[in-house]
């Protein structure tokens, strides 16, 4: 019997750690000791609160950096740094460190202070997860699925639960390891792995997992057909649409 | 009187609808009490109002008493609130005193609510000296602050600190409270009850006799800030960058509207001095509504033109997230919470000065497609992340991590039925 697809979520309280930091080597510090969940808050809470806004940035720690402390180039490298290259916090957390360390051989950029008032506030996120009612046994619950839960859970399997997880997969989400796992749909499984969860706002994501996945469940049907029935000659017909088919979803 | 539950599915969505129900079915039964010191005025008292009645219509077993206290030990707790806002006002052993005696006076009356609450919710300095009378080990105390603590006048900081110390969390509006404690402190923004008279639609025609009602002109330009009558929220200088901004705009009328709260005796006093700063333009008009004024303010917010909030400290201000609510465009100074509700140049216009504030001002009033963009995205920001129904979600995470603490992530396990 398929494993089921039980559509998780989260939700978050968000906690203040009373660490400030007024310039670039306090900020370092900052990066350096906090905890973990810290860097996971100030990585991922515009893509999680604020997708909706156009030009979202994408990091706390850019944003200020930026904005505050009028370090653009600086910014710029942290804000460049694709998510998708870290299987961890701790991964994160060093090339962010990184880069704000090469500001260290300038004393007069290292420790230029903000004006007051436009320190940065280190928080951190305790996220508590549930299950959000809803399961799947096959692609059609699946899709129906990922049409009905709250945006909460689509960021969740996509971005959150891969951080946090024990063991490396071979997918970076969990829709994807359950299409191949669960479904033997590697091609769907790997669709959805090419997709880049930071670069659209959560609904439109929703939208083309949706999409990706309904031209999914319509080839299963065809070579299910195919499969259970002699291909005659006019099958052929059949085939070649589902090559197209393949063609066209491959790109 | 407050919605039902069901009343915000069609604002928040289904999703969120749902997922709040089923967060609140792991909490189900729940005895826990707020505190604070007054039913009428303010912002406190307004989110309890509308609050309460959801968490318990989603299960919770939640009451709300308030503390009672004379005219003496409120000009004590004003001192305490101006003093931790950062103005240099010590606190006397006299004054130390009546707090002492009122907090005892009223715990005597809540002793029976030991017995029957696990966690106790107690919003600001009026009631906080409480845990000294009636912490019992089966309870947990969480301390609300609504005010801007980010820069506190040393020795009032030292006396509140003295008393929260005990509490098992502290919950502040802004990352920039934050305060060197030992006990877990929360990042919860306060909100807005969008199906509460204050921010509910109204019909055009009735927006417009309000504003006719107030001898206010429904055709001209409308500047507006909707406060208590309050040295922070700096009257004097909104009536300044009005004036500054009649200079261009001579159509252009301003409105102060606010009232006072029976825990802020200042009030009346800061109420004669913008009269008298502003007795001589009949286009400045100054609005001293009672308590329950909700559907009036409402009206005005609708019926302005650019909403001002020129705090000098601030909490949160929640007239901000209501006039984005309502796709006003705002002009406000980027203190307390304000930064979080106006994103600037996507939310609205953030300032430091009352020149700064005239020149966004103007920018509004000549700008309308500008100001109805940025209006739009500020209405659906106020949407997402400042109603009433994200608030209790954050409370009911904050129940889980107070009854689950030392843990970055909480499994919680719901109802299969719910």
């Amino acid at each position: 019997m398929t494993q089921p697809f039980v559509f998780m979520t989260s939700i978050q309280a968000v906690q203040l750690t009373g660490f400030r930091a007024a310039n670039l080597a306090e900020l370092y510090e900052g990066l350096r000791s906090v905890d973990g969940s810290s860097i996971y808050h100030h990585t991922y809470r515009f893509l999680r609160l604020l997708h909706f806004l156009p030009d979202t940035p994408h990091s706390d720690f850019a944003y200020w950096i930026g904005n505050n402390l009028k370090e653009e180039a600086l910014a710029e490298q942290i804000e460049a740094l694709d998510l998708r290259d870290f299987s961890s916090i701790r991964s994160l957390r060093e090339s962010i460190l990184a880069a704000v360390e090469k500001a260290n051989s300038q004393p007069k950029r290292w420790e230029r202070q903000v004006p007051p008032g436009l320190e940065f506030h280190f928080c951190r996120s305790t996220n508590i997860v549930l299950t959000t009612g809803m399961e799947a046994q096959n692609l059609e619950e699946f899709v129906l699925g990922l049409e009905k839960v709250d945006i909460g859970s689509l960021f969740y399997h996509l971005v959150e639960a891969p951080i946090y997880r024990d063991q490396p997969a071979i997918y970076p989400n969990d829709f994807s390891v359950w299409l191949d796992e669960a479904l033997g749909l590697s091609e769907e499984a790997q669709a959805i792995a090419q997709l880049n969860p930071y670069r659209w706002d959560m609904e439109t994501l929703r939208g083309k997992l949706i999409e990706w996945l309904g031209r999914g469940r319509l080839r299963t049907i065809v070579e299910r057909v195919l499969s259970r029935h002699e291909v005659s000659e006019s099958s052929a017909v059949v085939r070649a649409l589902l090559q197209k088919w393949r063609g066209e979803t491959k790109a | 009187m407050a919605s039902p539950y069901a009343a915000y599915r069609p604002i928040i969505g289904d999703t969120d609808h749902d997922l709040i129900s089923r967060v609140a079915d792991t909490l189900r039964g729940l005895k826990v009490v707020m505190v604070n010191s007054t039913r009428d005025g303010g912002g406190v008292a307004e989110i309890l109002r509308n609050l309460l009645p959801l968490m318990q219509e989603l299960g919770l077993n939640i009451h709300w008493e308030i503390i009672q206290g004379d005219q003496n030990f409120f000009e004590v707790t004003k001192h305490l609130h101006n003093a931790l806002h950062g103005r240099p006002e010590p606190l006397s052993q006299t004054m130390k005193d009546l707090y002492w005696q009122t907090q005892e006076t009223n715990s005597q009356h809540l002793q029976e609510k030991t017995k029957e609450n696990r966690i106790f919710f107690i919003h600001d300095p009026q009631p906080a000296g409480l845990i000294r009378f009636l912490r019992r080990p089966d309870t947990q105390w969480i301390f609300r602050c609504h005010i801007d603590v980010s820069s506190p006048f040393e020795p009032a900081w030292s006396f509140l600190h003295d008393i929260i110390k005990d509490y098992d969390a502290s919950i502040f509006s802004h990352p920039s409270f934050a305060q060197k404690l030992t006990h877990p402190q929360f990042l919860v923004a306060p909100s807005i009850d969008p199906l509460a008279d204050k921010n509910k639609p109204l019909p055009d025609d009735f927006v417009h006799n309000t504003l006719a009602r107030f001898g206010i002109d429904p055709g001209r330009p409308l500047i507006t800030q909707v406060s208590r009558f309050d040295k922070l929220k700096d009257p004097l200088g909104v009536i300044a960058a009005y004036r500054l901004t009649k200079r261009t705009h001579p159509d252009v009328q301003l409105l102060l509207a606010g009232g006072a709260a029976s825990d802020d005796p200042e009030s009346v006093h800061m109420l004669s001095a913008i009269q008298e700063t502003s007795s001589q333009d009949p286009d400045i008009h100054i609005l001293d509504l009672p308590p329950f004024s909700d559907l009036e303010i409402n009206a005005l917010q609708r019926g302005s033109t650019v909403v001002l909030q020129k705090s000098l400290r601030e909490g949160f201000a929640l007239t901000v997230a209501e006039a984005l609510w309502k796709e006003r465009p705002v002009v406000a100074t980027a203190v307390g919470g304000i930064p979080l509700q106006v994103l600037h140049g996507r939310t609205g216009w953030l300032v430091h000065t009352i020149e700064g504030a005239a020149y966004y001002i103007r920018r509004v009033l000549d700008h309308p497609q500008e100001s109805a963009n940025l209006a739009k995205q500020g209405r659906e920001h106020v949407r997402r992340n400042f109603l009433i129904t994200r608030h209790i979600r954050e409370y009911l995470s904050l129940f889980q991590c107070v009854l689950n603490p030392g843990r970055n992530v909480i499994r919680i396990a719901v109802n299969s039925s719910s």
